[in-house]
């Protein structure tokens, strides 16, 4: 916001003194840090040091001091002018705040609805990025590049049968592929049970310094200054991705140059385990086949996914590698890239992973997404001029506050509402019922409604194009499931604002459908 | 009956020139039928059609407009009426039905030419069985008055047209688009809930054929029904709201239910009596022709089509369940049919447009069973060439002509007189008062039931936030508690004569309440007193003394008060009250404390 400053200073700058603008300069800088960036913060410099925290960005680009004088500046001051806006609105139509709250509450479900409606409808007739069976079996080895694939792994001794079966199956050569597994030092466990398993010898085990922060992004960024390919891959623990996956990410480079990311699509293979697992399911149907075309058709900015993402490896290093604060260092790095121009499509290829089965599992790996937006919201948004100006557009940059600190901030709606709900059936308070004037009562109905059939059938939509009609019989659950995400986010929250929790990752317990002998989609 | 068909198999609303040429035609064909209904005096004529009106008005138009004025029944025709009847003129003359349902049927028209094309293979049967249900009289009557049958039978249609699109070719987007239409279906006469479970019936037949796997049949009838169920569960949401049980639908005081009990019931408890009324009903509506030869050629296809046919019946399923809807209702007795030729018609007809509801069946069958016969003269070799041009015409003959002399008997020789000749014509005494109202009405609220209101909603003149009717709820409870403090008019049935039911004696609480009251009578004088119906005006000099009495001012008394609109619920009603514990007198069939007490009263 320099050149804003600069033109409402310039024209009145020969009548002060240099100490006088000098010292206006501080105090607006004060008041609005949001404002004025730092050098550091107007370019990607990245610094890849080894060692340390392995924090290749610099500080303003990172979650690792969260909560800094911009972004309580610039919470403080939106609040402010919501205020006075709402001031204003209770002083023009004599509305009470509470009522002009919950106003402004329903025209932003109402926003949030028109917005999703409009990328899906934008998404269809989209499809992703095909590679066809011809193309791929026309590759020659010899042609093909170096594959970096990334595998973290933390105490996935239950799985490592699975890893080393599903990456063995890829099909790329064995001397193109190289294949790093992280592991921390103390587990062996993991270690022997790959050996057991018997992972083959081009694999390269990176053992991980005893640093903190103790996250995948850091061990990813480990790895990643290892890396010899001109392409990277990350898999996790539990991931089987389609076999001819790197043929078609080298064939869709290769005849696409300008894209920088692949996103491939994600399933479940223990999408029938419970009836959490087939919501989970539901979800990740919709947001891969319905969503993400829609938001790959309009060119906004996209959350990436935290395993089977495709890049070109000059991306990553331009984008400066993962931030090992960030417990959602997927989606920060989907925001990231395209602030420096990379661009992202969907790729037509599979990777199925685990859906937690478990309540608490679920929640915990919930939790820990949704913690991981809020600081990918408060990283971009300190210097909001500066996200425009690497997005490119206002439009971009609503499309993030839709997508990343929207999604949050209407999850933490949803439990508002519902508390409201149900102390109206539960009191019929005529002060609740005064809160919603006749149009605002009107519209919070419609989107309520519209948007429960509309997202609830889309659900099914997807399910069912994925050959799962047997899961769609758990739909009348779909309510309780957004409670429950609702309740992560809410965690998250307030994991959000403990120090001491802010950077805690909470990791996912991978193989309960292996202890549950759940496994047999993936013997099929 | 062709199974490969050359049709395009598209869903935008505009496929082809063709579509546009129906969809035009019919829009200009709606619309000279209107101004012709218009100048004959036939626009409103019954109390439904008056009801309708003023239901769509309310909406906007009310002491508390919105939601709460749908009512309990079905309310889509009432939602496409209501931007239409917030004009003043369109409200008034009725010609707000015309600009809500003509685009409606012109619709049902393309879907039902696109049905019968895809059916039939063949463009000339589509356009043969457009022209006929066109051509019905009732069909067009129903469709420029405010009325749901067309509306109903135009969504029956366009249901059944995107059931024979899945079917051929298995797109979600097909289904989806079944499932709205049944839902927009069940939102415009309660037999949609039949239509609901037929189409249910027919897409689980058609997974059965292809032997689609459980999981693949529960998550497609999953897929149809989600949709489709969305009509059925506005209805009872809405009734348990807005009438405390889900069932209100059903069981509220003014229901057909309710309504038919004090009714002869000749058909209860009697399939074949029921289907007899019902088809005596059709014979009028659908002309005695087609009523005759519909089941024939029915059991002709059955017989020649057999195996082999499924999308055929499937799609005559839904288009039955209409038909099993009201042979339902005339054996439960929720449905009463009154025509000439059974007893006990007694001069009057009474509801015979459920003759209509399936009219699209006879009209595809007969349609259907032509093609069969050319397509299966055609195979014998070119020398039956001549034959199957003549049974092809023939067939389309026999459709048009009889849509053609229904037409000209009913619409042009009879104007219409089954219509105005029927139990449901609205009674002398409505347009009385409605006149009185017009020339004497000079502002001031009216109480009254709905029941009443239809008549006078529409042609007195006084606006409708000025009428206080049960869906004002609080309004109404207080005001039925103390007329003469908010009421300068009061409508009532005359419960002294025989004209009302006993049925609509037990359910007017108005006149139960006041008629005969003495003082009801002190501070109210009569204007009007039908056999039917009677008008009240207040005195409102008597109100004045008495609120001088109990020590309230005139702006403490909504009668007395220059305002408009409502008053406040809250405090209003129970200062009144209090005034009168004060004076130690009360009201005898009412609590003298709480504002709460009256709205139970009432209910």
């Amino acid at each position: 916001m320099e050149r804003l400053y600069q033109a409402l200073i310039t024209p009145f700058a020969h009548a002060w003194a240099p100490h006088a603008r000098m010292r206006l300069r501080r105090a607006a800088a004060y008041l609005f840090p949001f404002l004025f960036p730092p050098q550091e913060a107007q370019r990607y410099a990245p610094t890849y040091q080894r060692g340390g925290d392995y924090l290749f960005l610099s500080h303003t680009h990172s979650a690792r001091a969260l909560w800094t004088r911009e972004i309580i500046m610039l919470a403080a001051w939106c609040t402010a002018a919501l205020a006075v806006l709402f001031a204003g609105a209770v002083w023009v139509w004599d509305f009470s705040v509470g009522a002009v709250v919950i106003g402004a509450i329903a025209l932003l479900y109402f926003g949030y609805f028109s917005f999703k409606v409009w990328v899906i409808v934008r998404g269809r007739g989209h499809p992703p990025l095909a590679v066809s069976q011809a193309q791929v079996r026309a590759l020659r080895d010899e042609e093909l590049p170096v594959y970096t694939v990334i595998v973290p792994l933390l105490r996935e001794a239950e799985v490592a049968a699975q890893i080393v079966r599903a990456l063995s199956s890829l099909d790329y050569p064995p001397e193109k592929l190289d294949l790093i597994v992280t592991l921390e030092e103390y587990d062996t466990e993991t270690l022997a049970a790959l050996r057991r398993a018997g992972m083959p010898p081009h694999w390269r085990v990176l053992i991980l310094p005893d640093t903190l922060p103790k996250s995948k992004p850091k061990s990813l960024n480990v790895a990643f200054l290892e890396a010899r390919g001109e392409y990277t891959v990350l898999y996790d623990a539990e991931i089987i991705p389609d076999p001819d996956q790197l043929k078609k990410a080298c064939c869709a480079f290769a005849t696409h140059p300008e894209v920088s990311v692949l996103q491939t699509r994600l399933d479940h293979y223990n999408a029938d385990q419970n009836a959490l697992t087939a919501l989970f399911n539901a979800e990740f149907a919709f947001h891969y086949d319905v969503f993400l075309p829609g938001l790959e058709a309009l060119h906004f900015p996209v959350p990436l996914s935290g395993h089977s993402v495709h890049f070109r490896t000059d991306a990553l290093r331009r984008a400066g590698g993962w931030d090992p604060y960030n417990v959602a260092e997927d989606c920060d790095m989907g925001i990231r890239l395209f602030r420096i121009g990379a661009r992202m499509r969907v790729l037509d290829s599979f990777s199925r992973e685990e859906a937690a089965s478990d309540l608490g599992g679920w929640l915990r790996q919930r939790t820990r997404w949704m913690k991981g937006f809020i600081q990918t919201s408060v990283v971009h948004l300190r210097y909001p001029f500066l996200l425009k100006r690497d997005l490119g557009s206002w439009r971009n940059v609503a499309a993030f506050i839709a997508l990343v600190p929207g999604t949050v901030l209407l999850n933490l709606l949803n439990i508002i509402t519902l508390i409201l709900l149900v102390a109206w059936f539960a009191t019929s308070s005529s002060y609740i019922q005064s809160l919603y004037s006749l149009p605002v009562l009107y519209l919070s109905n419609v989107v309520a409604f519209a948007g429960l059939f509309f997202f609830t059938y889309l659900n099914l939509v997807a399910l069912f194009r994925r050959s799962r009609p047997h899961l769609l019989r758990y739909f009348p659950l779909t309510p309780l499931y957004w409670l429950l995400l609702a309740a992560a986010t809410g965690r998250a929250s307030w994991q959000s604002v403990r120090k001491a929790q802010q950077h805690v990752w909470e990791k996912t317990t991978h193989g309960t459908h292996l202890v549950r002998d759940k496994h047999k989609h993936y013997e099929q | 009956m062709s199974n490969n068909a050359s049709t395009t198999l598209r869903y935008p609303f505009v496929r082809a020139p063709l579509d546009w040429v129906l969809f035009l035609s019919s829009l200009a064909v709606g619309g000279a039928f209107a101004w012709y209904v218009y100048v004959s005096d036939r626009l409103l004529v019954m109390v439904d059609q008056y009801s309708h009106l003023a239901i769509a008005r309310q909406l906007t138009d009310s002491l508390t407009p919105g939601i709460s004025q749908l009512g309990f029944w079905p309310p889509l025709l009432h939602l496409l009426l209501a931007p239409f009847a917030a004009f003043d003129v369109l409200f008034r003359t009725g010609i707000a039905a015309p600009f809500a349902l003509v685009p409606v049927l012109a619709a049902g028209v393309v879907f039902l030419y696109r049905l019968v094309e895809g059916l039939t293979g063949k463009p000339v049967m589509g356009a043969v069985a457009a022209s006929a249900f066109l051509l019905n009289p009732y069909v067009l009557y129903y469709a420029v008055t405010p009325m749901s049958d067309t509306l109903f039978l135009v969504l029956l249609i366009i249901a059944a047209y995107f059931f024979y699109h899945w079917w051929r070719t298995a797109r979600l987007m097909s289904l989806f688009l079944l499932g709205v239409s049944v839902t927009l279906a069940s939102l415009a006469r309660f037999e949609g809930l039949f239509l609901l479970a037929f189409a249910g019936v027919a897409v689980a037949v058609r997974l059965w054929r292809t032997r689609a796997s459980y999981g693949t049949l529960e998550g497609t009838l999953i897929l149809y029904g989600f949709p489709a169920a969305v009509g059925l569960v506005f209805i009872l949401v809405y009734g348990w709201v807005f009438g405390g049980t889900p069932w209100a639908f059903m069981v509220n005081e003014w229901g057909a239910y309710a309504q038919q009990r004090s009714l002869t019931l000749p058909a209860e408890h009697e399939v074949l009596a029921s289907v007899r009324y019902l088809m005596a009903a059709s014979g009028y509506m659908m002309g005695m022709p087609l009523v005759v030869a519909a089941p024939i050629v029915f059991l002709i296809l059955a017989w020649v089509l057999r195996r082999g046919s499924g999308l055929f019946f499937s799609v005559a399923l839904l288009l039955a369940s209409p038909l099993v809807f009201d042979i339902a209702a005339l054996f439960q007795g929720s449905a009463v049919i009154y025509v000439p030729e059974l007893y006990p018609f007694d001069g009057r007809f009474f509801n015979e447009r459920y003759g209509l509801y399936w009219f699209p069946l006879a009209l595809v069958a007969v349609v259907v069973c032509g093609a069969w016969a050319v397509d299966a003269l055609r195979t014998r070799g070119w020398r039956f060439e001549p034959l199957a041009l003549f049974a092809g015409a023939f067939f389309s003959g026999f459709l048009v002509a009889n849509s053609y002399f229904l037409f000209a008997r009913v619409a042009c020789a009879q104007c219409f007189d089954t219509v105005s000749n029927s139990r449901q014509v609205s009674p002398e005494d409505h347009a009385r008062i409605a006149e009185i109202l017009r020339r004497e009405y000079r502002g001031g609220r009216v109480l009254m039931t709905r029941a009443l209101a239809n008549e006078v909603a529409v042609t007195s003149g006084v606006p409708l936030k000025e009428m206080i009717l049960e869906a004002n709820e609080h309004y109404y409870a207080q005001a039925l508690a103390f007329p003469w403090f908010f009421a300068e008019w009061v409508v009532m049935q005359n419960n002294t004569t025989p004209y009302p039911s006993s049925w609509a004696k037990e359910n007017e609480k108005v006149a139960l309440l006041w008629q005969g009251n003495t003082q009801f009578r002190y501070y109210y004088r009569p204007v009007f007193e039908g056999t039917a119906s009677l008008l009240f005006k207040l005195d409102k000099e008597k109100v004045a003394r008495e609120a001088q009495r109990l020590g309230l001012a005139a702006d403490e008394v909504p009668v007395l008060a220059q305002d408009r609109g409502g008053w406040d619920v809250r405090y209003t009603y129970q200062r009144l009250v209090d005034a009168l514990a004060r004076a130690g007198e009360g009201n005898a069939a009412f609590p003298t404390s709480g504002a709460a007490a009256p709205v139970s009263a009432t209910r």
